[in-house]
């Protein structure tokens, strides 16, 4: 059980390609095509189920894979570029999304090619062959149908199809056609190889071969690839070359040592039977069918034609219907509005006629209007040419006329005012009755009181007009009653109406607060803005205004009473505790306890987690030494000796230390044996202060302690502990492994921890540069 | 830099007292603290003896800094008290007050840059400028981290020199400041690396510093970051490793033409350029490269428009070179004086 393995070279070929194609070629499992342009190729891999292609020019892989990218992006394609270069990473990329799998160097070993190839194609013929063993498993042992294959296409078959293929030797050939009929499976071999028993064996390689005998566009061959000949067996394209295999595999080009460039390799398409007459029958079948459509189709859109025109003149028809109906009805309903108009017509004309009738009546009486007039006019002038004094006793009726309309008018005054005192009277009694009395409820009535002591002040200006003084004063003092026991009420006065029912009875410790606060002067005038309290203000002015001018005897109005009694106690009590409750939700609202309650829990919890400040110390290691060394290192007129000479300033200037520098002559192959004889001081920072550090000159000194200085391998402190006064360092340079001298300090008492000798370490080991260089020189001199 | 709280002795309360104060016990080594005596509560022989025992291990006792005035009431104590269990922390206080008072309203002082580099090019005396930053670098608050601390400490004994690395670190510093690069502590790492980028020199032969053109092309050269690192470590003291990077990474090139590791791009941290490009400007403009001087203003042209030169490397991000062109403008402020 095996699937098609396909290779494909794309030319132009690469040295390594080339030999790989002919290793290829050798291998007999193997179908190798050679193609030069990319639309050969397009033709082939999109047939091939399976195919590796290899391809040495970087344009070309480029154009092959950006114009079959269906093709080769699928995971039964794969496609290597082999080459000497390595392409850039962003350009792999790009490919890689259009297919490409890797790209091969021109180095690398046949053998490696060979086997990608093989691991490409073995995991698609595993699968197949465990397909085909879940397929045998489901079958019993005896019902298990015989596999149909074409004499010599398979070579290779598994251990469990040979056994089959025994078992179905055995089996009668009834039975095999009984349990062909039930297997309902796809099977590859079967498609493959097609079957004795079927018809398919000569149908499925039809398309295939007419594919490759053509020059096919892409077009054509997606045509092909939709039509299926045989029905419910699509896969039937993908064995289209295995009749032919072992013809191939002979490989005629071979033989006869011709390869036509740029066309498919003949090895597959040459030995392809490509007239076969069937197809050539069904294909005259297939055109008369369509013929026979095409008339079918003709005669249909003919047909349709007429129903179209059908279909317009019944909407004609229709149209002229609705016409005709409408035209009914305009007929019907013109008849009507016509008459409509002719009465209405009758009717103006009668009205006009009546109009110019009355017009005429009019201006007749205009004419003796006119005429009464003009003798009224005579008659005045005479009159007032004829009798003064008759003048005269007309003012005094006319005096006299007025009097009496005044007379009349205070009567009728009177008569109003009573009127009003009725109703007011009527409306204070129904007050009374009301338990509760709104602030507004109480304007309204100090309203009316003051309107009733207006009604008083007239009547009083008026009372020899004959007026029941008594009745009034009853009604006033019923008046007084009541503003007695207002004050009672109102305590609800500087309430919010909305708010009533809910701050009754009770006022909050806050209230009070606040208004003991306002007594003293200290809440905010801003405060008062807070609730509805400025209306009850304005009502103040405007009964003030009201009251102007009254006299001082009168009693007050309630309000104004109020004012005077209890303003300190009740004024801008009116407390707004939505804006409280909202205020406490956002926190701006908060109470001494609260505020008590959260510095507790600060120095409970907050306080241990307060981070400590770490100090960290202010040093610089030395570092500014070794800086600026590394500047003169940079200056080209600085010495060795300044640079030796800057490190011992160092030293003294921070730890009262000398240093002196000595260096192995290179020449002396044994030191131990030449003694001081074979150093070199290059720097004696010692003598400066002779007996001070050391007991006697420096190289007597060396020469004292030479052996127990060439013992020193490591930087090395006569006492680690820093206790004695003076201390000793060794600092050997080596480059290489190679001991090129040393560099001695005594430092004063002055070093007394780790981090003291740390920075002398470092400083002096910073010579090292110009211990190398005094090296080369002494080197070069010699 | 506020203490929160006060390290106290166990000498100053006394057996049989109670305080109105907690008194906390703090173990730096874990980094926790507890309310060892609660206020109103009476001390007794049983805490002294713990405490002494805690403390032997390295805790110390604490009041908070609200206690403050308590504790003095209570303990008939006095500010000196506080100065002798915090030695560490009054130290610094006052040498960072000092400071501040000496340099904090230098550093606030108008500065026309280019003015300055201006005057710098005709000069060639960076003074200005180092005092400038020094006065900027001594208000650094020395709780900050330990590479500030230390900054400080080299910036108040270098810049008293005009000397290329602090040439270098100066111009680094406003390079990265142009760069919109503003935090404390990685402009105190541009300042440590920019002065010890080079201190791998001093273990290389000192005589191929006389050609610094055949010096470039040596591989003992070429290692020199990694011998600068060396002789930090060398120091005893761990530096943060921002630093250490940047001197690693100072002649690294966008390209990858660099060196020691041939970093790329984004591998490369931006301050790594800034430490490059500011050697890079100094050395050319100090004739280390091609032996010829070159007014600092005539290097940050060629840097800024990239101009290919003999001995130095231009590859730089873009956004770096483009902004060396502000450099190159007039200050609009000192245009403007009457």
């Amino acid at each position: 059980m095996s699937i098609e393995r396909n290779i494909i070279f794309l030319y132009p070929l690469s040295s390594k390609i080339k030999e790989l194609k002919d290793e290829m070629e050798k291998d007999e499992n193997l179908m190798v095509y050679e193609l030069d342009s990319v639309n050969e190729y397009g033709q082939i891999v999109g047939v091939l189920e399976h195919s590796v292609t290899f391809s040495s020019d970087l344009k070309k892989t480029q154009a092959y894979l950006q114009e079959c990218k269906q093709f080769t992006r699928v995971k039964t394609a794969k496609n290597f570029l082999v080459q000497d270069k390595s392409i850039p990473p962003h350009v792999f990329s790009k490919m890689q999304k259009l297919g490409l799998n890797e790209v091969l160097k021109e180095d690398s070993h046949l053998k490696s090619l060979i086997h990608k190839v093989d691991m490409f194609f073995r995991p698609f013929e595993d699968k197949l062959r465990k397909e085909e063993e879940e397929k045998n498993k489901a079958l019993p042992g005896v019902l298990k149908m015989n596999k149909p294959t074409t004499i010599g296409e398979k070579k290779s078959q598994s251990g469990n199809e040979v056994q089959r293929v025994e078992k179905m030797a055995l089996m009668d050939e009834p039975e095999k056609e009984k349990k062909k009929r039930k297997h309902s499976g796809f099977d590859a071999d079967f498609l493959l190889g097609g079957s004795l028993n079927s018809n398919f064996e000569l149908k499925k390689n039809n398309t295939d071969d007419q594919f490759l005998n053509s020059n096919f566009d892409n077009i054509q061959r997606k045509k092909l690839a939709t039509f299926d000949p045989v029905e419910n067996k699509p896969k039937l394209k993908n064995g289209n070359f295995t009749p032919v295999v072992e013809e191939l595999k002979n490989n005629p080009q071979k033989q006869l040592q011709v390869k036509p460039p740029g066309e498919l390799n003949k090895k597959s398409a040459s030995n392809i039977e490509f007239q076969d007459p069937e197809y050539e029958k069904k294909e005259v079948e297939f055109k008369e069918q369509e013929e026979q459509l095409q008339k079918k189709r003709k005669k249909f859109e003919e047909q349709l034609a007429d129903l179209k025109k059908k279909s317009i003149d019944f909407e004609e028809v229709l149209n002229d219907i609705e016409r005709k109906k409408v035209e009914q009805i305009d007929n019907e309903e013109s008849e009507k509005k016509r008459k409509y108009f002719e009465e209405v017509a009758i009717e103006l004309e009668q009205k006009k006629k009546e109009v110019e009738e009355v017009e005429e009546e009019l201006n007749k009486k205009r004419k003796t209007f006119d005429e009464v007039e003009a003798d009224y006019n005579k008659k005045r002038k005479h009159f007032e040419e004829s009798d003064l004094p008759l003048q005269e006793k007309k003012k005094a009726l006319e005096e006299l006329f007025e009097q009496g309309k005044k007379k009349n008018k205070l009567f009728e005054e009177q008569e109003e005012l009573a009127k009003k005192k009725k109703k007011l009277f009527e409306e204070t009694e129904a007050i009374k009755n009301v338990k509760e009395h709104s602030f507004e409820e109480i304007d309204l009535e100090q309203a009316k009181k003051n309107n009733f002591n207006e009604v008083e002040g007239d009547l009083n200006k008026k009372k020899g007009l004959d007026l029941d003084i008594d009745e009034l004063e009853k009604k006033k003092l019923k008046f007084e009653e009541v503003a007695i026991e207002k004050p009672e009420r109102t305590k609800f006065n500087e309430v919010d109406l909305d708010d009533k029912s809910k701050k009754r009875g009770d006022i909050s410790d806050l209230e009070i607060e606040r208004r003991k606060l306002k007594d003293l002067g200290l809440v905010d005038s801003e405060n008062k803005k807070l609730g509805t309290f400025t209306e009850v203000e304005i009502e103040k002015k405007k009964k003030k205004n009201v009251d102007l001018g009254e006299p001082a005897n009168r009693e007050r109005p309630i309000a104004q009473r109020l004012d005077l009694e209890s303003n300190k106690e009740f004024d801008e009590q009116t407390l707004d505790y939505s804006k409280f409750k909202k205020d406490r939700h956002t926190g701006e609202f908060t109470s001494e306890d609260d505020e008590a309650e959260l510095k507790e829990k600060k120095t409970t919890e907050d306080i241990l987690a307060e981070e400590e400040y770490i100090f960290y110390k202010n040093r610089s290691y030395g570092l500014e030494y070794l800086v600026i060394y590394n500047d003169f290192l940079l200056n080209s007129k600085m010495s060795a000796d300044n640079l030796y000479k800057f490190i011992h300033f160092a030293l003294i200037k921070d730890y009262h230390g000398v240093l002196s520098v000595i260096l192995l002559d290179p020449r002396v192959e044994d030191i131990k044996q030449a003694g001081v004889s074979g150093i070199k001081l290059v720097y004696n920072g010692h003598d400066q202060n002779v007996g001070e550090y050391v007991p006697s000159e420096f190289m007597t000194y060396l020469d004292e302690s030479i052996d127990r200085l060439l013992a020193c391998n490591i930087p090395t402190w006569k006492d680690e502990t820093f206790q004695i006064e003076m201390n000793e360092f060794i600092y050997p340079f080596y480059e290489e492994g190679k001991l090129l001298g040393y560099a001695i300090c005594h430092l004063k008492d002055s070093v007394k921890s780790h981090n003291d000798a740390t920075k002398i370490e470092l400083l002096v080991m910073s010579l090292k540069g110009v211990v190398m260089q005094n090296i080369k020189t002494i080197g070069s001199s010699s | 830099m506020k203490l929160n709280f006060y390290k106290v002795l166990p000498e100053y309360f006394k057996l049989g007292d109670s305080y109105t104060f907690n008194i906390y016990l703090y173990d730096p080594a874990r980094n926790q603290r507890l309310v060892d005596v609660y206020a109103s509560t009476e001390l007794t022989q049983e805490h002294l003896d713990k405490w002494n025992l805690f403390i032997e291990k390295g805790a110390y006792l604490q009041v908070y800094f609200e206690d403050k005035e308590a504790f003095y009431k209570e303990c008939e104590k006095e500010y000196l008290d506080f100065e002798k269990a915090n030695p560490e922390y009054f130290k610094l206080l006052k040498l960072h007050e000092s400071r501040l008072e000496k340099f904090e309203s230098k550093s606030k002082e108008t500065f026309l840059l280019r003015s300055v580099l201006n005057k710098i090019s005709e000069s060639d005396d960076h003074k200005i400028l180092i005092d400038r930053v020094k006065a900027e670098v001594m208000c650094f608050p020395l709780h900050l981290s330990p590479t500030v601390s230390i900054c400080t400490e080299l910036v108040d004994k270098l810049f008293v020199r005009d000397i290329l690395p602090v040439r270098v670190a100066c111009f680094a510093y406003m390079l990265a400041k142009q760069n919109k690069i503003t935090d404390t502590e990685m402009l105190a790492s541009l300042i440590v690396a920019c002065l010890t980028q080079n201190l791998g020199f001093g273990l290389i032969d000192s005589s191929l510093f006389s050609e610094f053109n055949k010096l470039q092309f040596n591989d003992i050269y070429l290692k020199h970051p990694m011998l600068s690192i060396y002789i930090l470590s060398k120091t005893g003291f761990e530096f943060d490793a921002n630093t250490k990077r940047l001197i690693l990474e100072h002649h690294e090139q966008i390209d990858g033409s660099g060196f020691p590791r041939q970093k790329k791009e984004d591998h490369t941290a931006y301050l790594s350029y800034i430490v490059n490009m500011s050697d890079q400007i100094m050395m050319y403009s100090q004739g280390k490269v091609n032996g010829r001087k070159t007014s600092l203003m005539k290097a940050i042209e060629l840097f800024h428009k990239q101009v290919q030169t003999e001995g130095v490397n231009m590859k730089y991000p873009l956004r770096l070179s483009e902004s060396l062109g502000v450099f190159l403008l007039n200050d609009l402020e000192n245009e403007l004086k009457p």
